[in-house]
Protein backbone atom coordinates (compact mmCIF):
# COMPACT_ATOMS: atom_id res chain seq x y z
CA UNK A 1 0.00 0.00 0.00
CA UNK A 2 2.88 2.35 0.79
CA UNK A 3 4.60 2.26 -2.57
CA UNK A 4 4.27 -0.34 -5.26
CA UNK A 5 7.94 -0.22 -6.16
CA UNK A 6 10.70 -2.15 -4.38
CA UNK A 7 11.63 -1.31 -0.85
CA UNK A 8 14.63 0.81 -0.25
CA UNK A 9 18.11 -0.73 0.00
CA UNK A 10 21.23 1.28 0.64
CA UNK A 11 24.94 0.63 0.14
CA UNK A 12 27.76 3.05 0.86
CA UNK A 13 31.56 2.82 0.96
CA UNK A 14 34.66 4.74 -0.07
CA UNK A 15 34.74 4.50 -3.87
CA UNK A 16 38.50 4.77 -4.54
CA UNK A 17 40.92 3.06 -2.12
CA UNK A 18 44.57 1.96 -2.00
CA UNK A 19 45.79 -1.65 -2.03
CA UNK A 20 45.64 -3.29 1.41
CA UNK A 21 43.31 -0.66 2.86
CA UNK A 22 40.45 -1.75 5.09
CA UNK A 23 37.17 -0.58 3.57
CA UNK A 24 34.10 -0.08 5.73
CA UNK A 25 30.96 -1.16 3.89
CA UNK A 26 27.69 0.16 5.25
CA UNK A 27 24.28 -1.23 4.35
CA UNK A 28 20.74 -0.37 5.33
CA UNK A 29 17.54 -2.19 4.40
CA UNK A 30 14.01 -0.93 4.76
CA UNK A 31 12.07 -3.74 6.40
CA UNK A 32 9.38 -4.12 9.05
CA UNK A 33 11.01 -7.22 10.65
CA UNK A 34 7.74 -8.59 12.03
CA UNK A 35 8.75 -10.87 14.93
CA UNK A 36 5.74 -13.21 14.90
CA UNK A 37 4.84 -12.39 18.49
CA UNK A 38 2.79 -9.20 18.17
CA UNK A 39 -1.00 -9.26 18.16
CA UNK A 40 -3.50 -6.99 16.48
CA UNK A 41 -5.04 -4.71 19.10
CA UNK A 42 -8.66 -5.15 18.00
CA UNK A 43 -8.95 -8.67 16.59
CA UNK A 44 -6.20 -10.41 18.59
CA UNK A 45 -4.80 -12.16 15.55
CA UNK A 46 -1.04 -12.80 15.61
CA UNK A 47 0.86 -11.16 12.76
CA UNK A 48 2.87 -13.86 10.94
CA UNK A 49 6.63 -13.70 11.16
CA UNK A 50 8.36 -11.87 8.33
CA UNK A 51 12.03 -11.04 8.76
CA UNK A 52 15.21 -10.88 6.72
CA UNK A 53 16.83 -14.27 7.25
CA UNK A 54 20.27 -13.78 5.81
CA UNK A 55 22.55 -11.18 4.33
CA UNK A 56 25.30 -12.25 1.96
CA UNK A 57 28.12 -10.01 0.75
CA UNK A 58 30.21 -10.89 -2.29
CA UNK A 59 33.45 -9.34 -3.47
CA UNK A 60 34.29 -10.27 -7.05
CA UNK A 61 31.98 -13.27 -6.85
CA UNK A 62 33.44 -14.69 -3.65
CA UNK A 63 31.48 -14.61 -0.40
CA UNK A 64 33.32 -12.39 2.08
CA UNK A 65 30.62 -11.90 4.69
CA UNK A 66 27.46 -13.73 5.72
CA UNK A 67 25.00 -13.11 8.53
CA UNK A 68 22.05 -15.20 9.69
CA UNK A 69 19.42 -13.12 11.43
CA UNK A 70 16.62 -14.08 13.81
CA UNK A 71 13.60 -12.30 15.24
CA UNK A 72 15.59 -10.13 17.66
CA UNK A 73 16.93 -7.81 14.97
CA UNK A 74 15.34 -4.36 14.90
CA UNK A 75 13.29 -2.85 12.09
CA UNK A 76 15.17 -1.12 9.26
CA UNK A 77 18.40 -3.00 10.10
CA UNK A 78 21.80 -1.38 9.61
CA UNK A 79 24.85 -3.55 9.01
CA UNK A 80 28.49 -2.57 8.60
CA UNK A 81 31.59 -4.69 8.06
CA UNK A 82 35.18 -4.38 6.82
CA UNK A 83 36.91 -5.97 3.86
CA UNK A 84 40.52 -5.70 2.73
CA UNK A 85 40.91 -4.24 -0.73
CA UNK A 86 43.10 -6.31 -3.04
CA UNK A 87 41.86 -5.57 -6.54
CA UNK A 88 39.07 -3.52 -8.07
CA UNK A 89 35.82 -5.28 -8.62
CA UNK A 90 32.15 -5.69 -7.89
CA UNK A 91 30.61 -5.57 -4.42
CA UNK A 92 27.21 -7.23 -4.18
CA UNK A 93 24.90 -7.42 -1.19
CA UNK A 94 21.95 -9.81 -1.11
CA UNK A 95 19.09 -9.71 1.40
CA UNK A 96 16.96 -12.84 1.72
CA UNK A 97 13.43 -12.75 3.14
CA UNK A 98 11.25 -15.31 4.95
CA UNK A 99 9.28 -15.66 1.70
CA UNK A 100 12.61 -16.39 -0.04
CA UNK A 101 12.33 -13.15 -1.97
CA UNK A 102 15.71 -11.59 -2.52
CA UNK A 103 16.83 -8.06 -3.20
CA UNK A 104 20.21 -6.90 -4.40
CA UNK A 105 22.38 -3.86 -4.33
CA UNK A 106 25.72 -3.62 -6.09
CA UNK A 107 28.53 -1.20 -6.67
CA UNK A 108 32.03 -0.92 -8.13
CA UNK A 109 35.13 -0.57 -5.95
CA UNK A 110 38.20 1.00 -7.54
CA UNK A 111 41.55 -0.02 -6.08
CA UNK A 112 44.78 1.82 -6.98
CA UNK A 113 48.40 0.95 -6.23
CA UNK A 114 51.20 3.29 -5.11
CA UNK A 115 51.84 4.56 -8.64
CA UNK A 116 48.20 5.52 -9.06
CA UNK A 117 47.30 2.80 -11.54
CA UNK A 118 44.22 0.68 -11.12
CA UNK A 119 44.69 -2.91 -9.96
CA UNK A 120 42.47 -5.01 -12.21
CA UNK A 121 41.26 -8.49 -11.22
CA UNK A 122 42.27 -9.89 -14.67
CA UNK A 123 45.94 -9.76 -15.57
CA UNK A 124 46.98 -9.15 -19.16
CA UNK A 125 50.24 -8.70 -21.08
CA UNK A 126 50.72 -6.67 -24.19
CA UNK B 1 57.10 35.95 59.48
CA UNK B 2 54.42 38.63 59.53
CA UNK B 3 54.50 38.88 55.81
CA UNK B 4 54.08 35.13 55.49
CA UNK B 5 50.98 35.12 57.76
CA UNK B 6 49.38 37.91 55.82
CA UNK B 7 49.96 36.07 52.62
CA UNK B 8 48.23 32.91 53.88
CA UNK B 9 45.17 34.85 55.01
CA UNK B 10 44.96 36.47 51.62
CA UNK B 11 45.22 33.05 49.93
CA UNK B 12 42.40 31.46 51.92
CA UNK B 13 40.17 34.44 51.22
CA UNK B 14 40.87 34.12 47.53
CA UNK B 15 40.10 30.40 47.63
CA UNK B 16 36.84 31.10 49.44
CA UNK B 17 35.94 33.71 46.89
CA UNK B 18 36.48 31.25 44.01
CA UNK B 19 34.55 28.54 45.83
CA UNK B 20 31.55 30.83 46.28
CA UNK B 21 31.77 31.90 42.65
CA UNK B 22 31.83 28.34 41.32
CA UNK B 23 29.03 27.07 43.56
CA UNK B 24 26.83 30.03 42.68
CA UNK B 25 27.51 29.41 38.98
CA UNK B 26 26.51 25.76 39.33
CA UNK B 27 23.41 26.80 41.29
CA UNK B 28 22.45 29.33 38.65
CA UNK B 29 23.05 26.84 35.85
CA UNK B 30 20.88 24.23 37.54
CA UNK B 31 17.91 26.45 38.21
CA UNK B 32 17.98 28.51 35.06
CA UNK B 33 17.91 25.35 32.95
CA UNK B 34 14.21 25.64 32.30
CA UNK B 35 14.62 29.15 30.93
CA UNK B 36 17.19 28.31 28.26
CA UNK B 37 15.97 26.44 25.25
CA UNK B 38 17.47 22.97 25.03
CA UNK B 39 16.62 20.63 22.19
CA UNK B 40 15.50 17.09 22.93
CA UNK B 41 18.70 15.93 21.22
CA UNK B 42 20.74 16.80 24.32
CA UNK B 43 18.52 14.74 26.62
CA UNK B 44 18.81 11.53 24.60
CA UNK B 45 21.54 8.94 25.08
CA UNK B 46 24.87 9.15 23.19
CA UNK B 47 24.01 6.03 21.17
CA UNK B 48 20.78 7.68 20.01
CA UNK B 49 22.59 10.92 19.20
CA UNK B 50 25.03 8.94 17.07
CA UNK B 51 22.18 7.61 14.91
CA UNK B 52 20.86 11.11 14.34
CA UNK B 53 24.27 12.55 13.43
CA UNK B 54 24.86 10.12 10.58
CA UNK B 55 22.47 10.63 7.67
CA UNK B 56 23.14 7.13 6.37
CA UNK B 57 22.40 5.45 9.70
CA UNK B 58 19.29 7.52 10.38
CA UNK B 59 16.24 5.45 9.35
CA UNK B 60 14.17 8.63 9.05
CA UNK B 61 15.82 9.23 5.69
CA UNK B 62 13.91 6.27 4.27
CA UNK B 63 10.81 8.44 4.69
CA UNK B 64 12.57 11.42 3.09
CA UNK B 65 13.52 9.41 0.02
CA UNK B 66 10.08 7.84 -0.30
CA UNK B 67 8.56 11.30 0.09
CA UNK B 68 10.65 12.51 -2.82
CA UNK B 69 9.24 9.71 -4.99
CA UNK B 70 5.69 10.67 -3.98
CA UNK B 71 6.41 14.35 -4.67
CA UNK B 72 7.22 13.58 -8.31
CA UNK B 73 4.51 10.95 -8.83
CA UNK B 74 1.64 12.01 -11.11
CA UNK B 75 -1.93 11.21 -10.04
CA UNK B 76 -3.98 9.38 -12.64
CA UNK B 77 -7.16 11.40 -12.13
CA UNK B 78 -5.70 14.83 -12.85
CA UNK B 79 -2.25 14.07 -14.33
CA UNK B 80 -0.80 16.43 -11.72
CA UNK B 81 1.94 15.91 -9.19
CA UNK B 82 3.09 18.13 -6.32
CA UNK B 83 6.06 19.07 -8.51
CA UNK B 84 3.91 20.47 -11.34
CA UNK B 85 2.63 23.31 -9.13
CA UNK B 86 5.33 23.80 -6.48
CA UNK B 87 8.48 22.90 -8.42
CA UNK B 88 11.23 20.78 -6.93
CA UNK B 89 11.02 19.83 -3.28
CA UNK B 90 14.18 21.82 -2.48
CA UNK B 91 12.32 25.03 -3.32
CA UNK B 92 9.99 24.50 -0.35
CA UNK B 93 12.64 25.74 2.09
CA UNK B 94 11.09 27.52 5.06
CA UNK B 95 7.50 26.65 4.15
CA UNK B 96 7.05 24.23 7.05
CA UNK B 97 7.94 26.95 9.56
CA UNK B 98 4.66 28.79 8.91
CA UNK B 99 2.51 25.93 10.19
CA UNK B 100 0.12 25.55 12.08
CA UNK B 101 -1.62 28.17 9.99
CA UNK B 102 -5.01 29.87 9.81
CA UNK B 103 -7.07 29.14 6.69
CA UNK B 104 -9.40 31.56 4.93
CA UNK B 105 -12.32 30.01 6.80
CA UNK B 106 -10.64 30.75 10.11
CA UNK B 107 -9.67 27.20 11.14
CA UNK B 108 -6.24 26.27 12.38
CA UNK B 109 -4.58 23.51 10.35
CA UNK B 110 -1.17 21.88 10.37
CA UNK B 111 1.02 20.81 7.47
CA UNK B 112 -0.39 17.29 7.16
CA UNK B 113 -3.95 18.62 6.88
CA UNK B 114 -2.75 21.11 4.25
CA UNK B 115 -1.31 18.22 2.19
CA UNK B 116 -4.68 16.45 2.33
CA UNK B 117 -6.57 19.64 1.38
CA UNK B 118 -4.19 20.20 -1.53
CA UNK B 119 -4.71 16.64 -2.74
CA UNK B 120 -8.48 16.82 -2.43
CA UNK B 121 -9.10 20.23 -4.01
CA UNK B 122 -6.33 20.70 -6.54
CA UNK B 123 -5.29 17.19 -7.55
CA UNK B 124 -8.74 15.55 -7.14
CA UNK B 125 -7.07 12.55 -5.53
CA UNK B 126 -8.02 10.59 -2.45
CA UNK B 127 -6.83 11.95 0.89
CA UNK B 128 -4.37 10.04 3.03
CA UNK B 129 -5.39 8.69 6.40
CA UNK B 130 -3.85 10.29 9.49
CA UNK B 131 -0.57 8.59 10.57
CA UNK B 132 -0.35 6.76 7.24
CA UNK B 133 3.11 6.23 5.79
CA UNK B 134 2.50 8.26 2.64
CA UNK B 135 1.28 11.32 4.54
CA UNK B 136 4.19 11.22 6.96
CA UNK B 137 6.68 10.74 4.12
CA UNK B 138 5.51 13.98 2.47
CA UNK B 139 5.40 15.78 5.81
CA UNK B 140 8.94 14.69 6.72
CA UNK B 141 10.19 15.72 3.26
CA UNK B 142 8.80 19.24 3.70
CA UNK B 143 10.12 19.67 7.24
CA UNK B 144 13.50 18.29 6.13
CA UNK B 145 13.85 21.13 3.59
CA UNK B 146 13.94 23.67 6.41
CA UNK B 147 16.40 21.72 8.55
CA UNK B 148 18.80 24.11 10.29
CA UNK B 149 16.42 27.07 10.15
CA UNK B 150 15.08 28.50 13.37
CA UNK B 151 11.53 27.98 14.54
CA UNK B 152 9.83 31.33 14.21
CA UNK B 153 6.06 31.63 14.43
CA UNK B 154 4.27 34.91 14.92
CA UNK B 155 1.22 35.41 17.10
CA UNK B 156 -1.22 37.92 15.65
CA UNK B 157 -4.88 38.74 16.06
CA UNK B 158 -5.97 35.92 13.76
CA UNK B 159 -4.45 33.03 15.68
CA UNK B 160 -4.47 34.58 19.15
CA UNK B 161 -7.68 32.76 20.07
CA UNK B 162 -6.11 29.39 19.29
CA UNK B 163 -2.87 30.41 20.98
CA UNK B 164 -4.74 31.13 24.22
CA UNK B 165 -6.52 27.78 23.98
CA UNK B 166 -3.19 26.00 23.53
CA UNK B 167 -1.67 27.83 26.47
CA UNK B 168 -4.66 26.90 28.61
CA UNK B 169 -4.32 23.23 27.64
CA UNK B 170 -0.60 23.29 28.39
CA UNK B 171 -1.22 24.35 32.00
CA UNK B 172 -4.39 22.28 32.52
CA UNK B 173 -4.24 19.28 34.85
CA UNK B 174 -5.64 16.16 33.18
CA UNK B 175 -6.16 12.46 33.69
CA UNK B 176 -6.15 10.13 36.65
CA UNK B 177 -2.69 11.34 37.63
CA UNK B 178 -3.72 14.99 37.58
CA UNK B 179 -0.68 16.04 35.59
CA UNK B 180 -0.22 19.08 33.41
CA UNK B 181 2.43 19.51 30.73
CA UNK B 182 4.36 22.19 32.61
CA UNK B 183 4.82 20.07 35.74
CA UNK B 184 7.28 17.83 33.90
CA UNK B 185 8.56 19.88 30.98
CA UNK B 186 9.12 23.14 32.89
CA UNK B 187 9.59 22.25 36.56
CA UNK B 188 11.33 18.86 36.42
CA UNK B 189 13.62 19.24 33.43
CA UNK B 190 16.67 16.96 33.51
CA UNK B 191 15.33 14.69 36.25
CA UNK B 192 14.84 10.98 35.80
CA UNK B 193 11.49 9.57 34.78
CA UNK B 194 12.15 5.85 35.10
CA UNK B 195 14.93 5.19 32.58
CA UNK B 196 14.51 8.45 30.71
CA UNK B 197 15.51 12.05 31.22
CA UNK B 198 12.66 14.54 31.20
CA UNK B 199 13.15 16.86 28.24
CA UNK B 200 11.77 20.33 27.75
CA UNK B 201 9.16 18.98 25.38
CA UNK B 202 10.13 20.93 22.28
CA UNK B 203 8.85 19.74 18.93
CA UNK B 204 11.70 20.97 16.72
CA UNK B 205 12.60 17.41 15.69
CA UNK B 206 9.14 16.28 14.72
CA UNK B 207 7.99 14.33 12.75
CA UNK B 208 10.82 12.22 14.16
CA UNK B 209 11.86 8.57 14.13
CA UNK B 210 10.90 6.94 17.44
CA UNK B 211 12.97 3.89 18.34
CA UNK B 212 10.18 2.45 20.50
CA UNK B 213 7.81 2.09 17.54
CA UNK B 214 10.55 1.88 14.90
CA UNK B 215 8.73 4.33 12.66
CA UNK B 216 8.12 8.02 12.13
CA UNK B 217 5.58 9.62 14.46
CA UNK B 218 3.87 12.98 14.04
CA UNK B 219 3.49 15.60 16.78
CA UNK B 220 -0.14 14.71 17.41
CA UNK B 221 0.62 11.01 17.79
CA UNK B 222 3.38 11.79 20.28
CA UNK B 223 1.10 14.04 22.36
CA UNK B 224 -1.54 11.29 22.31
CA UNK B 225 1.07 8.91 23.74
CA UNK B 226 2.03 11.48 26.37
CA UNK B 227 -1.63 11.82 27.38
CA UNK B 228 -2.02 8.07 27.69
CA UNK B 229 0.94 8.02 30.11
CA UNK B 230 -0.92 10.50 32.33
CA UNK B 231 -3.99 8.23 32.10
CA UNK B 232 -6.05 10.82 30.30
CA UNK B 233 -8.38 10.33 27.34
CA UNK B 234 -6.49 11.71 24.34
CA UNK B 235 -8.04 13.95 21.69
CA UNK B 236 -8.23 12.83 18.09
CA UNK B 237 -5.43 13.47 15.62
CA UNK B 238 -6.00 16.74 13.68
CA UNK B 239 -8.42 17.91 16.36
CA UNK B 240 -8.76 21.61 17.15
CA UNK B 241 -7.19 21.15 20.60
CA UNK B 242 -4.03 19.46 19.36
CA UNK B 243 -3.52 22.04 16.64
CA UNK B 244 -3.81 24.78 19.24
CA UNK B 245 -1.35 22.95 21.48
CA UNK B 246 1.05 22.53 18.56
CA UNK B 247 0.82 26.27 17.88
CA UNK B 248 1.67 27.07 21.50
CA UNK B 249 4.55 24.58 21.52
CA UNK B 250 6.13 25.94 18.33
CA UNK B 251 5.88 29.43 19.81
CA UNK B 252 7.42 28.16 23.05
CA UNK B 253 10.42 26.72 21.19
CA UNK B 254 10.99 29.74 18.92
CA UNK B 255 14.68 30.13 18.19
CA UNK B 256 15.41 26.39 18.18
CA UNK B 257 16.69 24.83 14.98
CA UNK B 258 14.61 22.28 13.06
CA UNK B 259 16.18 18.78 13.25
CA UNK B 260 13.73 16.70 11.21
CA UNK B 261 14.11 13.71 10.82
CA UNK B 262 15.36 13.49 14.39
CA UNK B 263 15.81 10.22 16.28
CA UNK B 264 14.22 9.91 19.72
CA UNK B 265 13.67 7.10 22.13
Amino acid sequence: MFLKMEKLRRLKYKKIVKVGENVKIKTLAEHEMETGVRRDNITGVIYPRLIIQSVIAKYNGKIVFKANWFSGVSANPYLAFYITAKESGLIEIEWKDDHATTSYKRGYLKVINEKGNEVLPVKYDL
Amino acid sequence: MKFYQLNTIYNTNLLNFFFVCITSLIFLKKYSLAEDLISGYHFSEPSTQKIQDDDFLNPGFIWVENGELLWNKKEQSSQLSCKSCHGAASEMKGVALKYPKITKKGDLINLEQQINICRNENMSAETYEPESKNLLALSVLLYYQSRGLKQDIKINEKNKEYFNLGKKLYFKKIGQMGLSCNQCHDDRVGQNLRAEKVSQGHINGFPSYLLRWSKIASVHKRIQFCNEQARAIPFKIFSKEYNALQLYMTWRGRGLKIETPAVRK
